[in-house]
């Protein structure tokens, strides 16, 4: 390189410092410096060291295993995203299927509707109302039958016509003997009560005694 | 776009990527997750990337973008469990360590000693050889602003040499 070459180098350095270089010059400089410290002058040798780390700075590289790794992850997201698509596909085929077999009996033009999801809304109102009505049917019936069949009496489960003089008479003595028996259980549990005057007699001296 | 065409297309920035993020957050694997990070991200919105006018700066932009997000995760750990990372220079291999020769480190010194923003232009622009226009784009910040402090970082990494050059380092 010759004298005026390197004071080329020198003018772009200046401007260089100025921040006044294109790319062009400055690959120029980095060129010039980084290449045998023997064919820099001294005066700027100073220098060679920056444009020496601007060139190292280069060598700085990613991981070797990096590209097929990231290969390896990308291809996995791929995948995910090819079978997140075919659920969406069969989820929204499935739905159109369903509105295709409801078609014939409930008339559905168009499922999002305000009017439909009203009377979507209403369904678990009319489940309550079909119960009730069962409810009161069934309770209806019942008391219809009872009523139908009313002058009938049981004795130990035997079935007695009131229209039956005899039949009557029976169930006359039937009620007399259940009625016999709640008196008598009556009168014992009565003779037990006859202990709780001593409560009265204690309180009574109790009483007397305090008043002296 | 398919893999092969996002590999044509991305893979061929991996390393300057990896450099960027590799010179903010100073730890090699985390660098290296942070441009994984950024290519799941490119590959996501693969449909569209015809439309970004350069993918590049675009990227690297990215790039910076997970780092800030990582620094404040960092801080919120820290903040949190008191954990902080090793530096660069303590994971170092001593082989590795050798390598870097006393003038390289001393530069490497240098431009730590500059505000993170001159120092983040001098590499886009001397290590990775951006434009002013795509400087612009990746750090979203007027390209006067940039040669303003290109011309600042310059002048402090000149004052640097010379004051050790005089010293006889």
């Amino acid at each position: 390189m010759s004298h005026m070459d390197y004071n080329k180098i020198k003018q772009l350095l200046e401007l260089y410092w100025e921040g006044e270089t294109s790319l062009e010059q400055e690959a120029q400089l980095k060129k010039f410096f980084n290449q045998d410290t023997n064919f820099i002058p001294e005066y700027l040798r100073p220098y060679q060291p920056l444009f020496r780390t601007f060139e190292a700075y280069q060598e700085e590289t990613i991981s070797t295993g990096f590209e097929a790794k990231m290969m390896a992850t990308l291809q996995a997201i791929q995948v995910e995203e090819d079978n997140e698509t075919t659920n969406k596909a069969t989820d929204t085929n499935a739905q159109n299927m369903s509105i295709a077999s409801a078609a014939p009996t409930i008339h559905m033009p168009n499922p999002t509707k305000p009017k439909n999801s009203i009377v979507q809304s209403l369904y678990p109102l009319m489940s309550i109302a079909a119960t009730l009505l069962l409810l009161i049917g069934s309770i209806y019936i019942y008391t219809g039958t009872t009523t139908n069949n009313g002058e009938v009496a049981t004795i130990n489960g035997q079935v007695l016509d009131i229209n039956n003089p005899n039949d009557r008479k029976k169930a006359f003595e039937a009620t007399k003997m259940a009625l016999t028996m709640l008196s008598s259980k009556i009168n014992t549990s009565k003779k037990h009560l006859k202990h709780l005057n001593k409560f009265n007699q204690s309180t009574q001296i109790l009483k007397s005694k305090n008043r002296k | 776009m398919n893999l092969e065409e996002f590999n044509k297309a991305v893979f061929p920035m991996q390393n300057k990527l990896y450099r960027f993020a590799l010179s903010m957050v100073s730890n090699n694997e985390i660098a290296e997750d942070i441009v994984q990070e950024a290519f799941i991200k490119l590959w996501k919105t693969r449909d569209r990337l015809h439309e970004i006018l350069n993918l590049e700066a675009w990227s690297m932009r990215m790039v910076k973008n997970l780092c800030l997000d990582h620094f404040k995760s960092k801080y919120r750990k820290t903040m949190l469990f008191e954990v902080s990372y090793e530096s660069p220079a303590a994971q170092a291999t001593p082989q590795k360590q050798a390598e870097v020769t006393d003038t390289l480190q001393q530069v490497q010194n240098v431009l730590k000693l500059l505000p993170e923003q001159q120092a983040h232009i001098i590499r886009l622009r001397d290590m990775e050889g951006y434009s002013y226009k795509e400087i612009a784009e990746i750090l979203q910040i007027d390209i006067n602003v940039i040669k303003v402090n290109l011309h600042r970082a310059r002048k402090a990494v000149k004052k640097e040499i010379e004051k050790n050059e005089s010293y006889g380092l």
